[in-house]
């Protein structure tokens, strides 16, 4: 199996919620710096969960569907709970194996959600050092 | 993804094909265009059982035999320190460091050998240029000016100095063949206070050649100096740096067939003698006290540290095994592949080539087309409706093709050209028409993948 399975092909093709959404609570980008993946992704929050979520962006089919897959499973998710998301759960939403090159794009969708809540909370952004440090744990 | 069992050919088997020796005095006495099939048994990595077309010799080169066996026999046998020491190995390992500045000057036409400074890489050495000569000699308000084409190593540098010391970074535009405007270049000289000219001998992208000569001429006669970006020229093109009257010139090892670690910086020897040292440490002094220190002249006075000596070595042999065939045959051998690239390309539907080679279906075989192909070298790149140049590689990769995707260190060039990202195909001597027309096929099978 490789990474261009039918569940990455359909959500690149139809990626779902590839729209911006009202009166976002948060708004954040990151871009994959070994090549021109970018993703902006805006995030409702309300009562301590995830109310809604839309992004914009432009890449490779893994990053939009990642995208668009992890957007699906992040909705009603309590915001502790996105904001420690862990790359195993990346890679088991995704399905596909992960080469050492396109690391970055399948995690560029997890980098953008986690840095969005920690500006949220004014924290210092996680690096991609540091998330592919708990990749390989 | 499918592994292939992968073995070597014994050296013998790839040597009987193409026997060192008599294969350069054979050669040497006739008019016959390169050997390719020879040439291409000469690099090991192409003659595995692992299917390989290697169309990213842009990024970086194979190594030959002879590279690999050069710097591996040194290592066996006469590798020491440089310079330091007065024992047999010393003496071996410095003459060997030193013959391979001296193959590097003859390699570019420099005049003296210490005028060849030793560097990691290319960027390397714009670095030294730009934080010795340029942080030195320049003060606020003064310009650099840089084509729309260069790598982000001809460019970070400078805008660097710009946050450091205010200096201003001026950039002559591109038409949309990738062409430098000359036009432009002489407005922003005619500004008054441009010291340098920074540009690209040959763009890692278009494989555009912007008019060198030219353009040295136009800012010698405003005041300016010349640095060139020689990363893609070398190993494509003969270089006289006495001829083009540049006064910095820059190129990296692992590109021209040698390996990694080790770029030259070319400069003239009384800018050499007035820049200060760049890193500062053993070997480019001359004394050091407990509150000061005075540094030693060229080229030790730029190479600070224990320097890539395994690698000079290897850098040697690389130039001495390409410059066995005439630069004509290289040169016409590799415009013929990117011809046929252009051609190949040109029939899948949705695909368009950046720069020169984009308009060659527009003219049939005509001396201006001829011409205008010769104006770009090295590597073509395209971009195709709706396919993400990752995606094509990844795939095209699965089938043993090796190209290259993403902005290749030129984002404001791809922003010039108003796209994310493109594929790069580059050629290098080893390559061949067959594997540039098998791409054609392996190319619509991709896009058929990600389109279904």
């Amino acid at each position: 199996m490789d990474i261009y399975a039918e569940n990455i092909l359909d959500h690149s093709r139809h990626p779902r919620q590839k729209v911006p959404i009202a009166k976002p609570s948060i708004a954040h980008t990151e871009n994959n710096p070994s090549c021109g993946d970018t993703l902006s992704l805006e995030l409702k929050i309300e009562k301590g969960k995830i109310a809604d979520a839309g992004w914009n962006g432009s890449g490779c089919a893994l990053s939009q569907a990642g995208t668009s897959i992890l957007l699906e499973n992040i909705a009603g998710m309590k915001v502790e709970d996105a904001a420690t998301l862990s790359p195993k759960t990346m890679r088991d939403l995704l399905g596909v194996p992960l080469t050492t090159r396109r690391l970055q794009c399948g995690f560029l969708p997890l980098l953008t959600l986690r840095n969005a809540l920690r500006k949220r909370r004014k924290e210092i952004p996680l690096t991609w050092a540091e998330l592919l440090e708990e990749d390989s744990h | 993804m499918e592994r292939f069992c992968i073995q070597e050919k014994s050296l013998a088997e790839r040597e009987h094909k193409a026997p060192q020796k008599s294969l350069s005095a054979w050669y040497a006495g006739t008019l016959m265009a390169l050997p390719i099939s020879a040439i291409r048994a000469q690099f090991p990595i192409l003659n595995r059982t692992e299917k390989l077309i290697y169309l990213d010799t842009a990024a970086s080169a194979q190594k030959p035999e002879v590279v690999l066996r050069a710097m591996d026999t040194f290592s066996r046998s006469g590798y020491g320190n440089v310079h330091r020491g007065m024992h047999p190995l010393a003496e071996r390992a410095t003459d060997a460091y030193e013959g391979a500045r001296n193959a590097v000057r003859r390699f570019i036409g420099a005049a003296h050998a210490d005028e060849i400074i030793f560097q990691k890489n290319c960027t390397e050495a714009i670095n030294l240029v730009a934080k010795s000569w340029a942080r030195k000699n320049l003060k606020r308000g003064d310009t650099v000016a840089l084509s729309l084409l260069e790598h982000h190593s001809n460019i970070v540098p400078w805008l660097q100095l710009k946050e450091e010391i205010g200096i201003s970074v001026a950039w002559i535009d591109i038409d949309d063949e990738g062409n430098v405007k000359m036009k432009e270049l002489d407005s922003i000289l005619a500004g008054g206070n441009v010291r340098l000219v920074s540009v690209t001998g040959q763009s890692n992208v278009l494989g555009t050649r912007p008019p060198l000569r030219e353009i040295i001429v136009k800012a010698h006669a405003a005041g300016a100096l010349v640095c060139i970006d020689a990363a893609q020229l070398a190993g494509h093109h003969p270089i006289d740096v006495q001829k083009l009257d540049c006064d910095f010139l820059t190129f990296t090892g692992h590109k021209p067939y040698g390996p990694t670690g080790i770029g030259v910086l070319y400069a003239r020897r009384a800018l050499l003698r007035e820049m200060p040292p760049f890193l500062g440490g053993g070997m480019m002094i001359r004394e050091v006290k407990r509150d000061g220190f005075s540094a030693a002249d060229s080229p030790q006075k730029f190479e600070a540290g224990t320097p890539p000596i395994v690698e000079a070595v290897g850098l040697h042999a690389a130039i001495d095994w390409l410059t066995q065939y005439p630069w004509k045959d290289i040169e016409e051998h590799e415009a013929h592949l990117l011809k046929v690239a252009a051609e190949t390309l040109a029939t899948v539907p949705g695909l368009r080539i950046l720069g020169h080679f984009g308009t060659i279906l527009d003219f049939q075989n005509n001396e201006s087309t001829n011409q205008r192909i010769n104006e770009s070298s090295g590597c073509l790149s395209f971009i195709i409706n709706n396919i993400h140049p990752h995606d094509l590689t990844a795939l095209l990769g699965q089938e043993g093709f090796c190209l290259r995707a993403g902005h290749h260190c030129t984002q404001p060039l791809h922003e010039r050209l108003g796209i994310p990202a493109s594929t790069r195909l580059s050629v290098g001597i080893y390559n061949t028409e067959e594997e540039i027309r098998s791409i054609g096929p392996a190319i619509a099978r991709a896009i058929k993948r990600l389109t279904a």
